[in-house]
C-alpha cells in the first residue's frame, strides 16, 4: 500500500484532484459546481483575523495541519459502541450514518419511514433528480465564505431528504456524522439537503461525533427549505472530539407561513465555527434559532448567525446561551436584517453567557440592520457569573455550595434544553449537562 | 441551655459598625419580636444569623444548640435547623420549587441521619403542608419565586419553612409590602407552625404583624443595640409612641 498523501488545506488543487480520484465521476452540472467552489476557495483562502467576520478566531493551527483524505469503509465499531453507550442511537428508530463523509448503509436503519418521505444518499454521479438539482447549492450561496466554497469543492456523498406535500413524519430522523479515529487528521465534507414541501412536517437531528485525541476537520454544509406552511424542527448536536476542527454552514429558507426551528447544542470540538442563516422568504413565516454552548479547557465556539427578513409579517426568535469554563473562548455575532419591504416584522434576539472561570472570554456582538419603519425588534446580551444572591439563597436552605452551583448552571442551560420537543433527545441532553457538571466537581475535589 | 444565644455581638460592613453589642436568648417554643426603626440593624442581625458573608463580625459570640454558629457555613446552619424567611426572597428562574425543596429537604434529612425521601414520599409531604397553609399546588411546578407577587413570595417562604421544619425560624420583615389579606394568610401560616419545639424570631418595623402573630417577648433595637425588652405590651407602647422616645433615650 502506498504511503498516505497529506495536504494542507491551502494545497487545494492537489487536495481536490486526489479527492476526485477517490470518488465516482461527477455529472457535468456537479463538475461545474465543484469547479466554481474550488475557484472561490482559491480566491478567498483561509481567513485571517484581520477579516471582520473572523476577528476572534485564529486559523493558524488549521492552516498548518497536514490532512489526509478519508477512505470509504473505515472501521468504526468502537465509535459506534460509544455512540450506543451514550444513548445517542436510541433517540429514534430512523437513523442514517455517515462515516468520514461517506454514507454507510450497513450502519443505517430506516424501519419506519412513512409514505411521502424519501431519505437518500445522492453522490455526485447520480444526483440527477429534478427537485434535488433545482435546490442543491441554491440555499447556501454565500460567495464570501471560504469553508462553504471548500465543501462545494470537496463534498462527496449528500443526504437528500424530501418530504412530499402534506406528508407528516412523526418519528424524528437522525443523521449521524461520525469521524473515524485515524493516524493522520482527515478532512471530511458532509452535506445535506432537506426539502419540506408545502404543509408537510418533519423533525430531523444532525449529530456530529468524533473521538477525543484525534485531530480532524469536519466541514459540513446543510441546506433546508421549509416551503409554504410546512413545519420543520431541526436539531444539531456538536459532540465532536476535543481536538477537532468543526466548521458548519447551515442555510435555511422559510416560505409563506412556514415554521422552521433550528436548535443547536454545542458541547464538543476544539475549534468550532458555525454560520447559520435563516431567510424569511414568505409572508407570515415563523423562524426560531436557538443555541446552547457548554465549553471548557481551550475550546472555542464561534457562532455567526444571520436572520434575513425579506418579506412582511414574519416572526423570529433567537436565543443563544453559553456556559464557559477554563480558558474557553466564545463568539456570538448575531445579525438581523429587516428589509425595507418587511413591515410588521417581529424579531427578538437574546444572547446570554455564564462565565464559570475568570480566564474564559466571550465576545457578543448583536447587529441589527433595520430598513423598515413599522417593526418590533429587540435584542439583549448579558455576560455574567453565577449570581451570588441566588447561590446564598439556595445554601440558606441546606443545599451545598457545590450542588447549588450545579442547580444554577443547569437552570441556565435548561432554558434552551426545555424547548427541545422530543423527550428522548431532551432527556439525553439533560443527562449530558448534569454529567458535565459532576465531572467538573469530581475534578475540583481530586 | 438556650436554643439560640447571642452574646455581645458586634458586626459591621466596610468598617462601619452596625451591631454594637447585641445579646439575646431564645428558647424552644418562644416567639420573639425584634422591632426597630430603619437602619437599626434588624436585618443585619437576621442575615448574620443565617450566614450571609457580606458582614465583618468584630466581637461577641453566637451559639445555636451549643454549637458556635458563626463557624458554620449557611448550608450547615440550615441543616442544624435554622431557617431565615427572606425580606426579599430571591427569584431563581429555571429551578422548579419542587426540585429546589426536595434537594433542600434531603440535604437536611441526610445530615440528620434520616433516609432521603423519594419523589412520591416528598410529594405526599408537600401536599400535606400545602393543604395546611392553603397554598395552590400549581406553585410546585413554578420556578422558585419567579413571577410571584410580593404576597406569593412571602407565603412561599413560609411554605418552605413548613417543609423544612426548622428548630429556629427567623422571619425578616415578612410583613413588609403585604396587604391585609396577604398579611393574614402569612400570619395564619406562621401560627400553624408554632410548636413547643420550635422558636420563632420575627424582625419587623411595624406592630401590625404582631396583632396576628402574638409574641412572647418584644425587643426594641435601635442604633445597633437592644434598648429595651419586654412582653407583647411593649409593641403596643411602641405603636402609640413611635420609635422617637427610644431614639431620644439613646441620644441621652
Amino acid at each position: 500500500m502506498s504511503k498516505t498523501e497529506l495536504f494542507k488545506v491551502t494545497e487545494i488543487d492537489q487536495l481536490s484532484s486526489a479527492a476526485a480520484a477517490g470518488r465516482a465521476a461527477d455529472t457535468p452540472a456537479v463538475a461545474d459546481f465543484r469547479r466554481a467552489g474550488l475557484e472561490r476557495f482559491k480566491a478567498l483562502g483561509i481567513p485571517t483575523q484581520k477579516q471582520e467576520e473572523w476577528r476572534f478566531v485564529s486559523l493558524m493551527g488549521l492552516a498548518g495541519t497536514h490532512f489526509a483524505l478519508p477512505v470509504a469503509g473505515a472501521d468504526v465499531s468502537s465509535l459506534m459502541d460509544s455512540v450506543k453507550e451514550q444513548g445517542i442511537l436510541d433517540l429514534t428508530a430512523n437513523y442514517v450514518v455517515f462515516v468520514d463523509g461517506f454514507y454507510r448503509e450497513d450502519l443505517s436503519s430506516l424501519p419506519s419511514l412513512p409514505a411521502g418521505v424519501s431519505v437518500k444518499n445522492l453522490n455526485p454521479s447520480n444526483a440527477a433528480e429534478a427537485s434535488f438539482t433545482d435546490n442543491f447549492g441554491k440555499v447556501a450561496t454565500d460567495a464570501e465564505h471560504p469553508f462553504l466554497a471548500l465543501n462545494d469543492a470537496l463534498f462527496s456523498d449528500t443526504l437528500y431528504v424530501h418530504v412530499d406535500k402534506g406528508a407528516v413524519v412523526q418519528e424524528m430522523l437522525h443523521v449521524l456524522y461520525l469521524t473515524s479515529e485515524s493516524k493522520d487528521p482527515v478532512i471530511t465534507s458532509p452535506r445535506m439537503l432537506l426539502v419540506a414541501e408545502p404543509t408537510s412536517q418533519i423533525s430531523v437531528l444532525e449529530t456530529f461525533f468524533g473521538a477525543d485525541g484525534t485531530s480532524y476537520l469536519t466541514n459540513s454544509v446543510t441546506e433546508i427549505i421549509t416551503e409554504d406552511s410546512a413545519v420543520v424542527d431541526h436539531y444539531r448536536l456538536n459532540f465532536e472530539g476535543r481536538d477537532a476542527f468543526h466548521f458548519a454552514s447551515l442555510e435555511a429558507r422559510v416560505g409563506r407561513a412556514g415554521n422552521y426551528t433550528t436548535q443547536a447544542v454545542m458541547f464538543g470540538g476544539g475549534l468550532t465555527r458555525n454560520d447559520v442563516g435563516m431567510h424569511m422568504d414568505g409572508q407570515g413565516g415563523i423562524g426560531t434559532m436557538n443555541g446552547l454552548v457548554q465549553i471548557s479547557g481551550k475550546q472555542l465556539v464561534d457562532n455567526h448567525t444571520r436572520i434575513d427578513h425579506a418579506l412582511p409579517n414574519c416572526e423570529t426568535h433567537e436565543l443563544y446561551k453559553s456556559i464557559m469554563d477554563g480558558h474557553s473562548r466564545g463568539v456570538f455575532n448575531g445579525r438581523i436584517m429587516v428589509r425595507q419591504i418587511a413591515q410588521k416584522t417581529d424579531s427578538k434576539q437574546t444572547n446570554r453567557t455564564l462565565l464559570l472561570s475568570s480566564d474564559a472570554l466571550m465576545n457578543s456582538n448583536p447587529q441589527l440592520e433595520i430598513f423598515a419603519d413599522d417593526v418590533k425588534c429587540t435584542h439583549g446580551a448579558t455576560i455574567g457569573q453565577i449570581d451570588e444572591t441566588q447561590l446564598y439563597y439556595l445554601r440558606s436552605r441546606g443545599i451545598s455550595d457545590e450542588q447549588a452551583r450545579r442547580m444554577l448552571i443547569f437552570a441556565f442551560a435548561n432554558d434552551v434544553i426545555e424547548r427541545i420537543k422530543p423527550d428522548a433527545l431532551r432527556g439525553l441532553l439533560e443527562r449530558k449537562l448534569l454529567e458535565a457538571q459532576e465531572a467538573k466537581v469530581a475534578l475540583a475535589g481530586a | 441551655m438556650a436554643l439560640l444565644e447571642v452574646k455581645d455581638l458586634t458586626a459591621g460592613v466596610d468598617g462601619i459598625e452596625i451591631l454594637k453589642g447585641i445579646s439575646l436568648e431564645v428558647n424552644p417554643g418562644e416567639v420573639h419580636a425584634i422591632m426597630g426603626p430603619n437602619g437599626s440593624g434588624k436585618s443585619t442581625l437576621a442575615q448574620i444569623l443565617a450566614g450571609r458573608e457580606d458582614y465583618d463580625i468584630s466581637g461577641g459570640s453566637v451559639t445555636f444548640d451549643g454549637k458556635d454558629l458563626l463557624e458554620l457555613e449557611p448550608e450547615e446552619r440550615a441543616r442544624e435547623g435554622l431557617f431565615l424567611a427572606f425580606q426579599y426572597p430571591v427569584e431563581i428562574p429555571g429551578v422548579s420549587n419542587t426540585y429546589f425543596l426536595k434537594a433542600a429537604l434531603n440535604s437536611i434529612r441526610k445530615h440528620n441521619g434520616e433516609e432521603e425521601l423519594d419523589a412520591f414520599e416528598f410529594l405526599q409531604l408537600v401536599k400535606e403542608k400545602m393543604r395546611i397553609l392553603h397554598i395552590e399546588e400549581s406553585l410546585l411546578n413554578r420556578p422558585v419565586n419567579e413571577g410571584f407577587s410580593g404576597g406569593e413570595k412571602k407565603r412561599n417562604e413560609i411554605f418552605q419553612m413548613a417543609v423544612l421544619n426548622p428548630r429556629l425560624a427567623i422571619l425578616d420583615e415578612t410583613d413588609s409590602g403585604l396587604d391585609i389579606d396577604a398579611l393574614k394568610a402569612v400570619a395564619d401560616g406562621v401560627n400553624a407552625l408554632r410548636s413547643p419545639d420550635r422558636a420563632i424570631v420575627m424582625v419587623t418595623h411595624y406592630q401590625r404583624l404582631l396583632n396576628y402573630i402574638v409574641p412572647d417577648f418584644v425587643h426594641v433595637l435601635a442604633n445597633g443595640r437592644i434598648q429595651k425588652s419586654g412582653g407583647k405590651e411593649l409593641a403596643l407602647e411602641l405603636e402609640a409612641k413611635g420609635y422617637s422616645w427610644i431614639e431620644e433615650k439613646v441620644a441621652l
